[in-house]
């Protein structure tokens, strides 16, 4: 018999969790370690590993290829260019506390798509081969733009057979014309939340006043779009974030459900303001919400989730969750999705945007007018994977974790620091490291938690395999 | 259970079956572990406590340290056969 090779790590005491390439894992002890990396493994050793697709007796036989095909499955492979960003505009009329995106005030000039821009905009999207899109408009403000909205949407919907389209608005000031847009049945809304009123007035807007009108708006949206087109992010300063149960509290109260918690980024104005922030503290934060949650959802009728959790959580039970650009394997650039700025200038991501935006480091990687610097791309694609990298390569979450070669760029200038030193790494074993605390507890109001987050009906334990 | 103080060493045998797996894991541990540093001779390591810690926690973490090497370069052919037929496929 072989045994695909094992990863694990120390998860307590005596008790290590153990996972293959594809995927599979499983608890066991520093007993059954000695074992396995002695080569000695008892019949019993044995019949698990097989049973749970950790081995195989001969090459091509069906738990040879079930493996090849888990494995296959967690990495991912870009699909034609069908998701697109798209900032019509830079300006907006808001001064966030930390503004990602280095915006510039309302009434700036020369930050907006000129006839030629749209034009050329038009055309890329024209010679994509995908049948379906996927626009989301960024900006700066885009509903400061809603003619240039209006004019994408009308050319996607008769050239794609789907057509899809996001709106980032900071919902302040939404002309009844804005609503009639956003009223349409392939249009969503992205908003700004930052939990609770006060928060958001001292983060956002700097006046209770206009506060009130984002909420009030917001409401609406709720309450006329439906809640199902509607999502909002709150942004969180480690410094001085509000409480859990607040944000909680708050978004239950709109009935949103679903509620992506993120730190200040460390791009653009916001990295002059706040720097690199404290990891460690993000994370100890990021473990008192995910409590909150689960707290919260042994009693209510409505389970809510904290999104990237769930969406980790996801690619931990699901081979092939690749729904989200920030964590995927390997995270190639440039291909199934692209930013194109108020210039024209294309970006991978609207991190490399930020970075460009403030002259930190030139990510640009083409423009709608010249097209794709492909030699570019290549070099930044060069390192998008984690499976050789030597020292994920020893790490038992490496199935289910990503790249962010932006992120490490943004932060470090570099890409070739050992992983434990990065943000990212910090992150997301801390994050892993978490969910495997929760799916290895056998707490009900955890598992009724899990059972949600998961989408079943009630948490299996024989999702938490264990081997004595 | 005994805790090494910060500057204190210890010394820690490795039996014969792993030592070729030594030079590689220090390498390791010397840039990936905050909080000791290691030292080898080939045949044993010398580990010296960055700040208070638990001495059988430092020896467990260089046994799983020598593990995983050994379980790295033992599979590597497994590893390598396996990618080779994804490639052709």
């Amino acid at each position: 018999m072989n045994v695909w090779p094992l990863r694990f790590t120390d998860v307590g005491r005596d008790a290590l969790l153990f996972c293959d390439e594809a995927g599979g894992f499983f608890r066991s002890d520093d007993a059954f370690l000695e074992r396995y990396a002695n080569d000695i493994l008892t019949e019993a050793d044995r019949d698990f590993l097989l049973a749970g697709g950790h081995s195989f007796e001969e090459e091509g036989d069906r738990h040879h290829v079930g493996f090849a095909a888990r494995w296959a499955k967690r990495q991912f492979v870009p699909g034609p260019l069908e998701y697109i960003i798209l900032v019509p505009t830079l300006r907006c009329d808001l001064a966030c506390r930390y503004c990602q995106v280095s915006r510039v005030n309302a009434n700036a000039r020369g930050f907006d798509w000129n006839e030629a821009t749209l034009n050329a905009v038009l055309a890329l999207i024209d010679s994509l081969t995908s049948e379906r899109i996927k626009i989301e408009f960024q900006g700066g403000e885009p509903l400061l733009r809603l003619d240039l909205l209006s004019r994408v949407r009308d050319f996607c919907r008769r050239r794609f057979r789907s057509a899809e389209f996001v709106v980032c608005t900071n919902l302040q000031k939404v002309s009844e014309e804005a609503w009639a847009f956003l009223a349409a049945a392939d249009t969503f809304v992205s908003t700004s939340f930052d939990g609770d009123a006060l928060t958001h007035t001292r983060q956002r807007t700097l006046d209770p006043a206009q506060t009130a009108t984002f909420l009030s708006n917001l409401e609406r949206a709720m309450t006329t779009l439906g809640t199902g087109k509607v999502s909002a992010l709150p942004t969180i300063d480690p410094d001085n974030p509000p409480a859990p149960d607040a944000i909680i509290a708050g978004f239950a109260r709109l009935g949103l459900r679903s509620i992506y918690l993120r730190p200040v980024n460390y791009h653009g104005f916001a990295r002059k303001r706040f720097g690199q922030g404290d990891q460690q503290l993000w994370n100890a934060y990021y473990d008192r919400f995910i409590d909150a949650l689960i707290a919260y959802n042994a009693h209510a009728a409505e389970p809510m989730e904290e999104f990237y959790f769930t969406h980790c959580l996801r690619r931990i039970f699901r081979a092939g969750h690749h729904g989200h650009v920030d964590m995927r394997n390997p995270n190639i650039l440039g291909a199934d999705y692209l930013v194109i700025d108020h210039d024209g200038t294309l970006y991978p991501t609207d991190e490399a945007r930020m970075m460009t935006r403030i002259g930190q480091m030139d990510l640009s990687i083409g423009s709608v007018f010249g097209g794709l610097d492909q030699e570019k791309l290549q070099i930044l694609n060069a390192n998008s994977d984690n499976n050789f990298h030597e020292d994920c390569g020893q790490c038992v979450f490496q199935p289910f974790c990503g790249v962010d070669v932006i992120d490490d760029l943004s932060r470090y200038g570099r890409i070739d620091l050992s992983r434990h030193e990065t943000a990212f790494c910090r992150r997301h074993t801390a994050l892993f490291t978490r969910i495997f605390e929760l799916i290895y507890t056998d707490d009900a109001a955890t598992r009724r938690s899990l059972a949600a987050w998961l989408g079943v009906p009630a948490f299996d334990p024989a999702l938490a395999p264990v081997h004595k | 259970m005994k805790t090494l103080t910060a500057g204190e060493s210890l010394d820690i045998e490795v039996g014969s079956g792993l030592a070729p797996y030594v030079e590689a894991t220090a390498l390791r541990l010397g840039y990936a572990e905050q909080l000791f540093s290691v030292q080898t001779d080939g045949s044993r390591f010398r580990v010296t406590a960055r700040a208070p810690f638990d001495r059988e926690a430092i020896e467990r973490r260089i046994a799983h340290a020598l593990y995983r090497e050994k379980i790295r370069v033992e599979s590597a052919p497994l590893r390598a056969r396996f990618l080779e037929l994804l490639s052709q496929r």
